[in-house]
């Protein structure tokens, strides 16, 4: 089931839908050298994987971000993997996009799971895997003054 | 320049004793500060002013029924602007919620006003709705007053969950400057407090600690500064010295 977003925390000035920019950080993770982590992403029906970036090295955290649509329900879930195959990875989740999406690396201990990853991401085109999404939010300054300026709020 | 909230969303914590006299020593330093009070309660303005009355208030300043600069009043004793506080913020959940860019009123209204002030200190209600929301949408950076004597790490959760939302759903990114811890009474219970806030949340803790200090109490009923109204006290020597570790 998706989280719940508490209203007081909503953006009042992009409706459902508008294309925003989602961060997505992972707590704890530690990997070796050979390692990567990915996040798997079903994004209206297309699956994504995008590599996940240390941010900070102290709290092991990893970021990335990508373009999704405002408060678009979505599933996603995390995996480590070395050059030959998947070696980890996190409980299949819903959730809801919003600007940041805050995790910690919590790896299942259940083999399926993991087997099910590495079925998938064989399966999938070398085009599934994309890189981080570039530009601004949308939900800047900027587009609010542009709001302004354009009805005169 | 910077815009900083005091806040806890527990109350009794030397919230308002904090953002006063913070707002004090910072200008004793020579910065030009402005001290907003977004509480509903106005403790912050009766420390400052009493009991007087203003024609606009940081409600008026919200909900963009006046300017800041038509809001702004001069305080010669802290050596500050302010933009008082009324009770009628406490309507404010009502008077906004249906508008468009309701969280970024307060934001947008201070432009005009930023770039004339070093600091400008949110007062911050102890209540979580749209008015701290304002506050911290506005802001760049926090600082949480604690009393170790009724300490709990849920009222620091409460707030860094409230950090964690509005970066999730808001898209706005608040640094916490650090934990001051006041009424401090003695060592019992402090190191505790301080292991835990930094080890399980990676806080800043700082080490001048706010005695529970009846000249404090005196201060604010005189509408003073601690300092001026005590310079011995250790609250004033306190404040002063956090003053200039928060400012570094």
């Amino acid at each position: 089931m998706a989280s719940k977003v508490n209203p007081l925390f909503q953006d009042s000035t992009i409706s459902n839908g508008t294309n925003i920019r989602t961060q997505f950080e992972l707590k704890k993770v530690s990997l070796k050298d050979d390692e990567r982590i990915f996040l798997s992403l079903i994004d209206r029906n297309e699956k994504k994987y995008i590599e996940l970036k240390c941010i900070d090295i102290k709290s092991g955290t990893y970021a990335c971000s990508v373009w999704l649509k405002h408060k678009q329900e979505i599933n996603y879930q995390f995996f480590i993997k070395n050059e030959n195959k998947i070696l980890s990875a996190s409980e299949p989740q819903k959730g809801i996009a919003m600007y940041t999406l805050l995790e910690t690396w919590a790896p299942v201990e259940d083999q399926s799971v993991i087997d099910q990853v590495e079925q998938e991401v064989q399966a999938s085109p070398e085009s599934a895997f994309i890189e981080e999404a570039s530009g601004t939010n949308v939900s800047s300054e900027d587009i609010i003054e542009n709001l302004i300026e354009k009805w005169g709020l | 320049m910077s815009i900083i909230s005091i806040i806890n969303q527990k109350g009794g914590v030397a919230k308002t004793t904090t953002a006063v006299n913070l707002a004090f020593e910072w200008s004793a330093l020579g910065k030009k500060v402005l001290l907003i009070d977004l509480d509903p309660q106005a403790s912050a303005t009766k420390s400052v002013f009493g009991d007087l009355d203003f024609e606009f208030t940081s409600y008026d300043v919200v909900t963009h029924n006046a300017s800041v600069k038509q809001s702004i009043q001069h305080s010669e004793q802290f050596g500050i602007d302010v933009i008082p506080g009324e009770i009628m913020l406490s309507g404010i959940d009502i008077k906004l919620a249906a508008q468009f860019g309701r969280e970024k009123y307060l934001k947008r209204s201070l432009m005009p006003v930023k770039s004339k002030y070093d600091v400008i200190i949110i007062d911050c209600s102890p209540t979580l709705g749209l008015l701290t929301v304002n506050a911290l949408i506005a802001s760049d950076e926090i600082v949480i007053p604690i009393c170790p004597e009724y300490f709990s790490l849920k009222g620091i959760e409460l707030i860094l969950d409230t950090i964690n939302n509005i970066r999730a759903g808001l898209g706005h990114t608040i640094k916490i400057k650090g934990i001051v811890i006041t009424r401090y009474k003695g060592r019992k219970v402090i190191d505790s407090v301080i292991e835990k806030v930094e080890q399980t949340y990676g806080l800043k803790v700082f080490s001048d600690f706010i005695p529970d200090n009846i000249a404090v109490e005196e201060a604010h009923h005189a509408h003073l500064p601690v300092r001026k109204h005590c310079p011995e006290s250790k609250a004033a020597e306190a404040y002063k010295n956090l003053a200039k570790a928060l400012w570094r």
